[in-house]
């Protein structure tokens, strides 16, 4: 009942700009689809290796494990488009998740310690229980962004002022801060798991072979399902606590129902890819620029843009300098400068 | 004349009738306590360690009368490193208080903002691009620190105009850039620099001497003594900056005078120990919920900052005698989790 009335309610609103914008939102995405196929393309075809785009083609279709060629591709380019598309799309729509349950837009899962939880698990794993799979780790990692996203939200989430975005980013802050302040006592004192993981620390898409990332791509996929479900509530929640009571729905359990998914999206792709920081952020934001508030278009466009974004910043750093920048500082450096451009150019709400 | 009720007890100091200053009878009693806390801490510290000393020694010591090793131990190696604590802890929890005051917000502290990882960013290109000593190492990580700040605050103004949440924003985006910049440079350095590299990128006070310690104090003494002068205006000034200026405030110059003292302090610590994070974001705000402030509460702030980097150093110290951990680290575990609980418990409350 609750979703047919939500429904009633939005067309009873809003009729007229649900109308004059679903064209827009359709044949934007065409454009978008495009792009992105772009981006995957350009991850294959690129590299340090320098192959011809039929030969790419050709041991794409006929692989051959004796042939270097098919080697260089089917063991680093393949896994990383994989990945590209799996973590960017996971991180984008766990960044639009996020905003919409903390109803804070200039937050994402970096900024609320959820990358730093999954981070500090794994990392705890590698050190103290001799972890060396992804299959083992992917479920710390799932776990300590569970974990850390609840805490967040309950000590952001505790007072009559429910919601307020300062406390949540606050204890977001403050939380990932001491995450990560662990994490760096396990490295330092273990010089073996530094080794191992200071690639990875940084949020990259090359360390990893195909089947780890295929590994996490069951725990994707299930965030993305549970985020497409739970898109219509997230919506009824925007409306406002007391507006979300009265027309029937129970926003804790929504808050919970996201926390779960952001959890497997954000732990799926850091367990694989690292803490990659600022996609979350910005692919929601774009995405709200063309669709307006619609938290099912925002999610939609998020699982273009995000693995948009992330293939071109991982094809220009491989080709930036003769040896590779890991992703996650090319995002840093894509990111940082349109969330700086976009406290300037708009009035930001109050953090 | 009857006098004024604030609601709170308040001791005059001064004539009855015209107090030259009034101090809040809560703030004062946390002080005394957290200072007492402070010195009985830092006894404790100068006599337990890896050398065995004993209290009376230790004592002896310090008023000169005893034997060469213990004075050694005891007034060149624990001292000095004390002593660094305690003013170091005071320099950052005074950056913090006039940052986020200034910003009007929590998060507008110094180490949020991004001024210690652009130190850091300028001491790692010294140290391992370059390959500078210490004292090369501190002056890039003071360019590094105040060119972060210009930076941050050229980005963030707007016709000359600096908004607390912008300047947020805008720090945690520089500190997000500069920091995968870091990690990026410790990446292309074999294991032994990273390691090396990332303990003096965590805060370490470990080989603490006297000239280091007079050195801090002569740079900072000259900031904690303007930011002390500071604070009454910087009161006004939160009330509003109407009434500021109706009052006849030059709000401008208070402002400038407060950056460059914020920058000055935290860019001073961060060279002389490296970058120790959270004191600045949490000991203002410790103090705030201690003593029941609304606003700027510099003394108290300070006793908390002393008191949590002395307190995080001695734990960094003992709780892994073999390989000690940088500081940095143990204060943000301490000053974050305590942080937290305050504002689980203020949820709770209300």
């Amino acid at each position: 009942m609750p979703s047919t009335r939500s429904a009633a309610a939005r067309t009873a609103i809003a009729p007229a700009p649900e109308r004059s914008r679903a064209p827009r939102r359709w044949i934007a995405l065409v454009p978008l689809t495009a792009l992105c196929a772009l981006a995957l393309t350009a991850s294959m075809l690129v590299g340090s290796r320098d192959i011809p785009p039929a030969e790419v083609l050709h041991v794409l279709l006929h692989p051959d494990p004796d042939d270097a060629v098919s080697q260089t591709v089917w063991l680093s380019r393949v896994p990383r488009t994989v990945l590209v598309l799996l973590a960017g799309a996971a991180l984008g729509v766990a960044g639009g998740l996020m905003q919409a349950v903390t109803r804070n837009p200039m937050t994402d899962p970096g900024i609320l310690g959820v990358n730093a939880g999954a981070s500090l698990a794994v990392v705890t794993g590698l050190a103290f229980f001799d972890m060396t799979d992804i299959s083992q780790y992917m479920w710390w990692s799932f776990a300590g962004a569970m974990v850390t996203s609840v805490i967040v939200f309950a000590i952001g989430n505790s007072t009559a002022a429910r919601g307020n975005p300062v406390r949540m980013t606050l204890s977001g802050v403050a939380l990932g801060a001491v995450l990560s302040g662990f994490s760096s006592a396990v490295l330092l004192t273990n010089s073996q798991v530094l080794e191992r993981m200071r690639g990875w620390s940084a949020g990259t898409t090359a360390s990893q072979p195909l089947d780890a990332t295929l590994t996490i791509a069951p725990l994707v996929v299930a965030g993305l399902v549970i985020a497409a479900i739970s898109t219509r509530s997230l919506d009824v929640l925007s409306l406002g606590e007391a507006a979300a009571v009265a027309m029937g729905a129970s926003p804790n359990r929504i808050r919970l129902i996201a926390l779960v998914a952001i959890a497997l999206l954000a732990g799926g792709a850091t367990a694989a890819a690292g803490p990659i920081g600022f996609l979350g952020l910005l692919a929601p934001h774009i995405a709200r620029m063309v669709v307006s508030p619609h938290q099912g278009w925002i999610t939609a466009y998020s699982v273009l843009i995000a693995p948009c974004v992330l293939g071109f910043a991982d094809v220009l750093g491989r080709v930036i300098t003769t040896g590779e920048v890991p992703v996650g500082v090319v995002t840093a450096f894509i990111g940082a400068p349109v969330l700086i451009y976009m406290v300037r150019r708009f009035r930001v709400a109050e953090v | 004349m009857e006098p004024l009720d604030f609601g709170r007890r308040v001791h005059r100091i001064g004539r009855a009738d015209r107090p030259l200053m009034l101090v809040d009878a809560r703030s004062a009693r946390l002080c005394a306590a957290l200072w007492a806390a402070t010195i009985l801490l830092a006894l404790y510290a100068v006599f337990s360690g890896s050398a065995l000393i004993t209290l009376p020694e230790a004592l002896a010591a310090l008023v000169g009368r005893g034997d060469d090793y213990t004075t050694m131990v005891v007034l060149e190696w624990r001292a000095p490193r004390i002593a660094m604590a305690i003013l170091l802890g005071t320099a950052l929890a005074f950056s913090g208080a006039i940052f986020q005051n200034l910003t009007a917000n929590p998060l507008g502290s110094p180490d949020v903002i991004g001024f210690q990882t652009g130190s850091y960013t300028g001491a790692l290109v010294v140290m391992l691009i370059l390959g500078g000593g210490s004292i090369a190492v501190m002056s890039g990580a003071l360019i590094g620190g105040i060119s972060t700040a210009f930076v941050v605050f050229f980005l963030s103004s707007k016709r000359g105009a600096v908004r607390g949440v912008r300047l947020i924003i805008v720090g945690i985006g520089v500190s997000a850039m500069l920091g995968s910049v870091n990690v990026w440079i410790l990446l292309t350095a074999t294991v032994e620099d990273a390691i090396m590299a990332s303990l003096w990128g965590a805060g370490n006070l470990s080989g603490v001497d006297w000239p280091t310690f007079a050195t801090a104090l002569g740079g900072s003494a000259v900031f904690i003594l303007a930011a002390a002068l500071l604070a009454r205006p910087m009161r006004v000034a939160q009330i509003g900056i109407p009434f500021a200026t109706a009052l006849g405030q030059n709000v401008r110059t208070m402002q400038v005078a407060a950056i460059v003292i914020g920058v000055g302090l935290t860019a001073l610590a961060t060279a002389t120990v490296g970058p120790i994070s959270f004191i600045a974001l949490a000991a203002p705000q410790i103090a705030r919920r201690l003593v029941h402030a609304d606003g700027l509460a510099l003394g108290p702030s300070a006793a908390v900052g002393s008191l949590l980097l002395l307190a995080a150093d001695v734990i960094a110290q003992r709780v892994h005698p073999d390989s000690p951990l940088p500081v940095g680290i143990v204060t943000v575990s301490i000053g974050g989790v305590y942080f937290l609980w305050l504002l689980l418990r203020e949820g709770k409350r209300r």
